[in-house]
């Protein structure tokens, strides 16, 4: 299983207070209500069974430790370093200094055009602000090497994104219920707005 | 291309509902004051915002006064004065709208950008004093916008890159604020608001687009063939992406907000971001939908 620590967002040793906190937080995010109609349902769906998997486990036994069976102990944020070419280190080394335009070069001019190649594009277009190119590219390495969890986790932290914002709307109180309601109250502030001219 | 970024009004409290108006107003008055009269018919919302978040970071040196206009001659209105923020907004109003009446006069032809464009062209002169660098920047953006409709750019990323930087550009106002990390945050909000902007756009735009055979990123990056299926079931097939790539920009405009940290103007400007964006987004979405349902 994944360190449940990690899918809650947690410090390791958090108390279980700082556990439920997380928890609820959680599952505000992932909530099925936010992702209806929408292509992310599933993987929301996914997130959320994670995510109660992860309290249920922390809360039944008290806590995790890293270095139990089964753990893979990668984080998120930092490359994988396996199986990798040099001129792509080069390319992760320029990423991580912000020089985008290098790396670009560097990956225009390779001609090893594998998983690895899209995924990297799909980095570079990430930090430049072009999400559609990101997707397209990380979703074609993904596609290309399927079982590489780096790649899967790239793709799913920018899938996530868009339902993270929704549930920030929602959690301040704004939700696309009430419909009728906004409708409503739409025509009273025209209806107010004439009333202001005169 | 602008009026798009509004408050969500039935959500406000009247206290905030009369500090948007009095903003609102103030970069009217300011216009004014500073241009005369005509060039007023440029105001807009989306400038309402970037005045906003700008305001938000000043300490409270504006005051507020209760007047008449004519536009609203019996009521009496609040309105910002002595506000830094709000000159600045109503200068980058002015000159995108300048801008824009010389892309529609180069499109369009006809008299009424012709007009337009005479009777701003003192207020242009004195822009271009005061903002020499940026209307530099500016127009560069534009010819690079210009170079991308004439190559027939097939991604959207690629296309809506010259607009989004230009609205960088627009709101990184170095003469209000000149904490480096604060203008960075600042740059991040413009780059997406552009972003935004230029894709509720062009699938707003897209019957009117395909019809007149004008440019559109969005029909040539999912290849559009009106022979083989009709724009509503084009709107159906990007649709999902689209929201995708429109809740992602409002996703990174809302964490640089977060960074700014900053308690002034934030309910009004939370309501934008949070529903005003919002709820405009599904609006254009679900726009090509509404014929369907009525003829079920």
């Amino acid at each position: 299983m994944q360190n449940p620590y990690e899918v809650l967002g947690i410090k390791e040793g958090a108390s279980p207070e700082e556990i439920r906190a997380a928890y609820k937080e959680q599952v505000k995010k992932y909530h099925p209500d936010l992702h209806q109609d929408n292509p992310l349902y599933e993987l929301a769906e996914e997130k959320l069974r994670e995510v109660n998997e992860a309290y249920d486990y922390l809360m039944k036994n008290g806590g995790y430790k890293a270095n139990n069976t089964g753990y893979q102990g990668e984080k998120t944020y930092s490359w994988e370093h396996r199986r990798q070419s040099p001129e792509f280190r080069q390319v992760r080394m320029d990423i991580d200094r912000g020089d985008l335009g290098a790396a670009e070069n560097v990956l225009n001019r390779s001609s090893n055009r594998g998983a690895e190649w899209f995924f990297l594009s799909g980095m570079i277009s990430l930090r430049k602000g072009w999400y559609d190119d990101a997707v397209t590219n990380v979703q074609t390495a993904v596609s290309l090497d399927p079982d590489n969890t780096e790649y899967r986790a790239a793709l799913n932290n920018m899938i996530i994104t868009p339902g993270s914002y929704r549930a920030n709307a929602y959690s301040r109180g704004y939700s696309n219920s009430n419909e009728e309601l906004c409708r409503m109250m739409q025509c009273y502030c025209c209806a107010d707005m004439l009333c202001d001219c005169m | 291309m602008f009026g798009y970024v509004a408050p969500d009004k039935p959500e406000l409290r009247i206290k905030e509902y009369e500090l948007y108006s009095a903003y609102y107003c103030g970069i009217c008055k300011s216009v004014k004051e500073r241009y005369g009269q005509i060039p007023r018919f440029a105001l807009n919302y989306d400038f309402v915002f970037l005045a906003l978040l700008l305001g938000a970071l000043r300490s409270p040196s504006e005051e507020i006064k209760r007047e008449r206009c004519p536009v609203h001659p019996i009521r009496k209105r609040s309105v910002v004065y002595n506000e830094a923020a709000i000159d600045y907004a109503a200068d980058m109003m002015l000159l995108l709208t300048y801008y824009k009446l010389l892309d529609d006069k180069h499109d369009e032809g006809g008299l009424k950008p012709a007009a337009a464009l005479a009777v701003l062209k003192s207020t242009y002169k004195k822009l271009m004093k005061s903002y020499g660098e940026k209307c530099i920047m500016i127009q560069k953006k534009l010819v690079e916008t210009a170079f991308i409709e004439e190559q027939k750019c097939t991604s959207l990323d690629r296309a809506a890159e010259p607009f989004a930087k230009l609205m960088e550009e627009v709101f990184a106002a170095e003469g209000i604020c000149c904490n480096k990390t604060i203008l960075m945050q600042f740059r991040k909000i413009g780059y997406h608001t552009g972003k935004w902007l230029y894709l509720i756009d062009a699938y707003d735009d897209l019957e009117e687009d395909a019809a007149k055979g004008l440019y559109n990123p969005l029909l040539l990056q999912w290849d559009y063939r009106p022979a083989e299926e009709n724009m509503s079931c084009f709107r159906k097939r990007i649709k999902e992406r689209t929201r995708f790539n429109l809740l992602f920009y409002l996703a990174e405009i809302s964490k640089a907000w977060d960074c700014l940290d900053v308690e002034r103007n934030r309910l009004l400007v939370e309501n934008i971001l949070y529903s005003g964006l919002l709820k405009k987004t599904e609006e254009i979405l679900e726009k090509g939908n509404t014929e369907d349902a009525k003829s079920l």
